[in-house]
């Protein structure tokens, strides 16, 4: 069976989350407080939160570290972890969206944002290709719905199908790559790819052989197409065109979303997928994202320096650190063939996406809180003096901006440390001396566009504490992006001081990805202790049922 | 007895709470922020000097006095061992004193100047100060690093906010160079890092500094080409803050936009930042590339000194000469740790303060005079001495010790530095670098004329002569153009009492400080005395690393 009940039972969490949201829109057409559905919606949260923690917290945590395989989902730490995360994005959205909305509109908002989450949360534990596409795309449609509903004016019109007709371009890409690896392989279970493309070449392998064409062209060709595919969500260099544009046309916080949800996934899903699907192509493919990691965050960072626009300028940036990213996944990917412990690549990875997300949204929050519904603040320039004026909006956006350029004893720094740690470790200690001087390259280039990249975000700060007041600022953001905005400079300086607890969690939840996995048990009868010894060691038999 | 760990916890964490609790102590007056800030540096003054006064007179044990050390990520996997480690030795344990002192003179110089903000102000100069005990304090690489950029962030508002016209591109500059510098040196540490866990064989990333200092020098890093390319990763920071001759474009800039108490910290403190981490990394950690550089070094020294000196020569504005001529000091200090031996180290060492004290009260000197009449040409001043005899005297005192009078504090340093310039171009060096040391040791002798041309002349054109003053519009402050009053020479005076102390009897300053400097450059002097010469090793290196590429 492809779900049983078993499988059920570790999808609690995300059938909460989608039953409140059909409530939601349900409960929207007869009541229409916006208020009351912001409410609604934080209780869901943290209903989810709570069965997350509280039923699988000991499951995943206890006994071996590798994952449990159910059906098409796996349950290990990095799901777990990045699902914890999910929600909690979910409810600084949530929150950040609790004024920038149409009164009328405050219900569809919330519940559009709560599938959202669940599609993060379903990539975070997809283990199989269908899976792993549908909740990519649960996230991509309710995507397009938010951005058409933040503001209905000619340049968000005109984002939002930009952004629309890309997305579904990249979404294509992405299934032609995967179908590949389907064609190959005759699995869609990732585990089960893994498995074949590393053992036996499947019959359609062999077919594709007799016909001239070596396997692994295929697997090289998938490859190419799952990068564009995801790069597109990352928001890399060449796939990156759409963000600032996108940013620009609308509003502050779905920029903040656009800016966090697509790269979360997009992270989740390289490392599901790529990493993990087939090291052999991983060897090779490593050489094709560290050129786009250097090419990513470069251009990112110089086309930065001249934006006069603050959500621009916030693309650009975020570009460019789709660019860092991309750094922990090329070490995770040159690592994969290596025997012993890893270099962190992942975990790295994981940390910086988390820090640059919370910094992120902080900004964002940050620019919301200082707009209102009429104006908002768009320029770089109507930010002079507001060190003066706003002395605690100042203050919550120079300490995320400094984290975002990465200084101590921030955030960012931790980021930066932990990537720059594994670019360095591989290039002192790579297979291979080419490997170790392209990885010299890579961190060299890292740490030369920390410093391009602090220039501009050191601009901003500049304009807000050094020059004089320009105009006053409505500041009528609403009090749910205060909240956001003090929580994420709070996060930022705390994770700063307390490394600690992010770094273990990221290692923890790598380690989780390379154990072993095992079979959960197929009988419903919990009572019973399950027996572990379903270790994974042959391919799944074909599918036949797509 | 107090505990002298615990209370140096205290010492360096008193400037963050003060800066914390400035803004609920702002509320309650006009000039309660002011006033809260001399408390608090006061304290902390007071506790460094209790710690210092305790460090063991023969510098003995040092290693290990008033350490704290636990691990900072603590949680289960101790596979990044970064720990929160800090403790006092001889190379930190002088610039540790010196940073409270400046900042006292800092909070006392800026007393009337600062009118705008004056609780931001307060609170960015106490967090400043943290930042740099911090740094001269930190055991571990991580955690030196973190001080050594966050200093950046108090500089940059303190620049920004309160500097002259130019003080956004200032600020931004400074900020800038000193950033892309560090990420460099960023690596460099990472790079050491991993060479310690991958022939240490113990599977962890260890962060500390003394373990990284002895597992090097049981490992040392191979082959000699990687090792110098630490060195000048490293170096790129360092080489910016200190600041090297072609590096420094950033520091008159800085210097002349900043307000008075940054430029006394900048100049004081933040420069020495650059020359301590070569002293505590560069030379204990990589010995061969240290020997291997030499030359390198004494040569950007050297036509610092030189430039730095012909530059302040040149110069109409009194701040931007001072800049210039801590160009020229710092080429001193470099001089004397790359001799790398022991009257080398330790004169560099020494200098670092003579230089901290004297520039710092320079700086501080500067600024009454720009209160006073809201100009630094030197061509609109002319016999002050006779309108303010005190500011005169104390301006005299600081120009000798400046340019090296026997007596003064500036004398031991460079009499110290040349000296040991000198014994490296003499001995112990290879066939093709022994003239070019030689002559560039010579002409480091150069720039202790120039300095005095340069400072004497300034004091003639600006102290003797007939009495020319700028028209003061309006003085703002009330004192006019009177002498210094009590605060001002409260302000001076410490520091003119360390000038002479130090000039009188270097040795209680210098023993101190000789175990911990003996250890750094034990392995640089180890691999000098294997006699290995520079150039055979450097080929040998090219050889080694056209094979690896092979």
């Amino acid at each position: 069976m492809f779900v049983d009940s078993e499988t059920i039972r570790f999808l609690w969490p995300e059938l909460i989350l989608v039953l409140c949201a059909a409530w939601i829109y349900l409960g929207g057409t007869f009541r229409g407080s916006r208020r009351w559905w912001v409410a609604f919606a934080l209780a869901a949260y943290l209903l989810a939160l709570g069965v997350i923690l509280g039923l699988e917290g000991p499951a995943t945590t206890s006994g071996d570290r590798g994952g449990l395989a159910s059906g098409p989902i796996l349950v290990d730490q990095l799901g777990m972890i990045c699902r914890c995360f999910a929600i909690l994005v979910g409810i600084l959205l949530t929150l950040l969206m609790s004024k920038s909305t149409r009164h009328d509109l405050g219900s569809e908002y919330q519940g559009t944002l709560m599938l959202l989450v669940v599609g993060l949360m379903l990539v975070a534990r997809a283990n199989d290709l269908v899976l792993l596409f549908v909740s990519l795309e649960l996230i991509s449609v309710p995507t397009y719905v938010l951005l058409f509903l933040g503001r209905r004016d000619r340049g968000t019109s005109e984002a939002t199908l930009k952004y629309f007709l890309l997305s579904i371009l990249s979404s294509a890409m992405l299934l032609y790559g995967m179908s590949f690896l389907y064609g190959l392989t005759g699995t869609t279970s990732l585990r089960g790819i893994q498995a074949a493309v590393s053992t036996q070449p499947s019959v359609a392998a062999l077919s594709f052989a007799s016909l001239g064409i070596s396997p692994d062209a295929l697997i090289y060709l998938s490859l190419v197409f799952l990068v564009a595919g995801l790069g597109f969500r990352l928001a890399a260099v060449p796939f990156h065109f759409y963000a600032p544009d996108v940013f620009q046309g609308v509003t502050h916080a779905n920029a903040a979303l656009l800016s966090v949800v697509p790269k979360v996934a997009g992270l989740l899903a390289f490392t599901r997928l790529v990493i993990l699907g087939f090291p052999q192509a991983a060897s090779q493919a490593w050489e094709i994202l560290l050129v786009l990691s250097i090419l990513t965050m470069t251009l990112g960072n110089v086309c930065a320096l001249w934006q006069q626009n603050l959500r621009r300028l916030l693309a650009y940036s975020s570009i460019a650190h789709a660019g860092y990213i991309l750094i922990g996944i090329t070490v995770a990917l040159a690592d994969s063939q290596r025997a012993g412990d890893s270099q962190g690549g992942v975990a790295a990875a994981l940390v910086y996406v988390v820090v640059y997300a919370v910094a992120a949204l902080g900004s964002f929050a940050v620019l919301a809180y200082l707009g209102s519904e009429q104006n908002e603040v768009h320029g770089v320039d109507e930010l002079a003096g507001l060190a003066r004026t706003r002395p605690f909006a100042a203050t919550a956006l120079s300490i995320c901006m400094f984290s975002l350029a990465g200084l101590p004893p921030l955030a960012g720094f931790w980021g930066k440390l932990v990537l720059f740690l594994g670019a360095v470790q591989t290039s002192s200690g790579g297979l291979t001396v080419q490997v170790m001087q392209w990885f010299m390259i890579l961190a060299i280039a890292g740490a030369i566009n920390a410093a391009i990249g602090a220039a501009y975000y050191l601009r901003v700060i500049a304009t807000m504490f050094f020059r004089a007041p320009a105009k006053t600022l409505d500041a009528e953001g609403g009090d749910g992006a205060a909240v956001v905005m003090l929580v994420c400079a709070s996060l930022v300086v705390a994770i700063g001081l307390f490394p600690g607890i992010a770094l273990n969690l990221a290692r923890k939840a790598e380690a989780s990805l390379r154990a072993p996995v095992s079979l959960a048990a197929q009988d419903p009868d919990r009572s019973q202790p399950r027996p572990v010894e379903h270790a994974w060691h042959a391919p799944e038999p074909p599918r036949t049922n797509l | 007895m107090m505990d002298m760990s615990l209370l140096l916890l205290l010492t360096i964490a008193l400037p963050l709470a003060g800066c914390v609790l400035m803004g609920a102590v702002s509320k309650s007056g006009p000039y309660a922020a002011r006033r809260f800030a001399l408390v608090v540096s006061l304290l902390t003054l007071v506790g460094a000097a209790v710690v210092i006064v305790n460090f063991p007179s023969d510098g003995a044990g040092a290693e290990r006095y008033a350490l704290t050390d636990v691990s900072w990520l603590g949680g289960t996997s101790p596979f990044i061992d970064i720990r929160f480690s800090l403790g006092l030795d001889g190379l930190g344990l002088w610039l540790f004193g010196l940073t409270t002192l400046l900042v006292v003179t800092s909070v006392l110089v800026s007393w009337n100047a600062i009118e705008e903000r004056p609780a931001l102000f307060y609170g960015m100069l106490l967090l400043l100060e943290f930042g740099c005990l911090g740094v001269f304090c930190a055991r571990d690489v991580i955690l030196f690093y973190v001080f050594f950029e966050f200093t950046l962030i108090p500089l940059f508002f303190l620049i920004g906010i309160w500097g002259s016209e130019e003080r956004r591109y200032a600020a931004i500059k400074f900020f800038l160079f000193t950033l892309a510098g560090s990420m460099l040196t960023f690596l460099g540490l990472l790079s050491i890092v991993l060479w310690d866990y991958f022939h240490s064989g113990l599977g962890i990333l260890r962060f500390s500094i003394p373990e990284l200092t002895e597992s090097l020098s049981v490992h040392p890093i191979q082959p000699l080409y990687w090792q110098v390319l630490i060195f000048w990763a490293l170096f790129a920071g360092f080489a910016i803050k200190v600041p090297l001759f072609p590096l420094h474009t950033w520091l008159p800039l800085a210097h002349v936009q900043a307000p008075t108490a940054g430029s006394v910290i900048l100049a004081g403190i933040l420069l020495k930042i650059g020359t301590y981490g070569f002293l505590r990394f560069n030379i204990p950690m990589l010995p061969a590339a240290s020997v291997h550089c030499v030359p390198w070094m004494f040569w950007l020294s050297v036509l610092g000194i030189i430039y730095g000196a012909l530059v302040a020569l040149a110069q109409t504005d009194i701040k931007r000469l001072i800049a210039y001529s801590s160009v020229s000091h710092m080429g001193f200090c470099m001089l004397g740790l790359f001799a790398l031996n022991r009257p080398g180290v330790q004169g560099g060492s020494l200098q670092m303060i003579n230089h901290g004290l004297s520039t710092g009260a320079l700086f501080a000197i500067v600024g009454m005079l720009y209160e006073r009449y809201h100009t630094r040409e030197i061509r609109s001043f002319g016999g002050l001495a006779r309108r303010m005899p005190w500011l005169a005297f104390f301006m005299l005192l600081f120009t000798f010790s400046s340019i090296g009078l026997p007596g003064l504090n500036g004398f031991v340093g460079e009499f110290l530095v040349l000296l040991a310039g000198f014994q490296r171009a003499w001995t112990g060096v290879a066939q093709p670098w022994v003239f070019s040391l030689r002559f560039a040791s010579v002409l480091a002798v150069l720039g202790v004329v120039l300095g005095a041309w340069y400072m004497l002349w300034l004091y003639q054109r600006v102290f003797f002569g007939g009495l020319r003053e700028p028209k003061v519009s309006g003085s703002s402050h009330g004192h006019g153009t009177d002498d210094l009053g009590w605060r001002e020479i409260f302000a001076l005076t410490p520091l003119a009492v360390f000038v002479l102390w130090i000039g009188l009897q270097p040795k209680f300053f210098l023993d101190r400080m000789a175990p911990t400097v003996d250890n750094a450059i034990a392995a640089s002097v180890r691999s000098v005395v294997a006699g290995e010469p520079i150039a055979a090793r450097s080929e040998a290196s090219e050889s080694e690393a056209s094979v690896r590429v092979r």
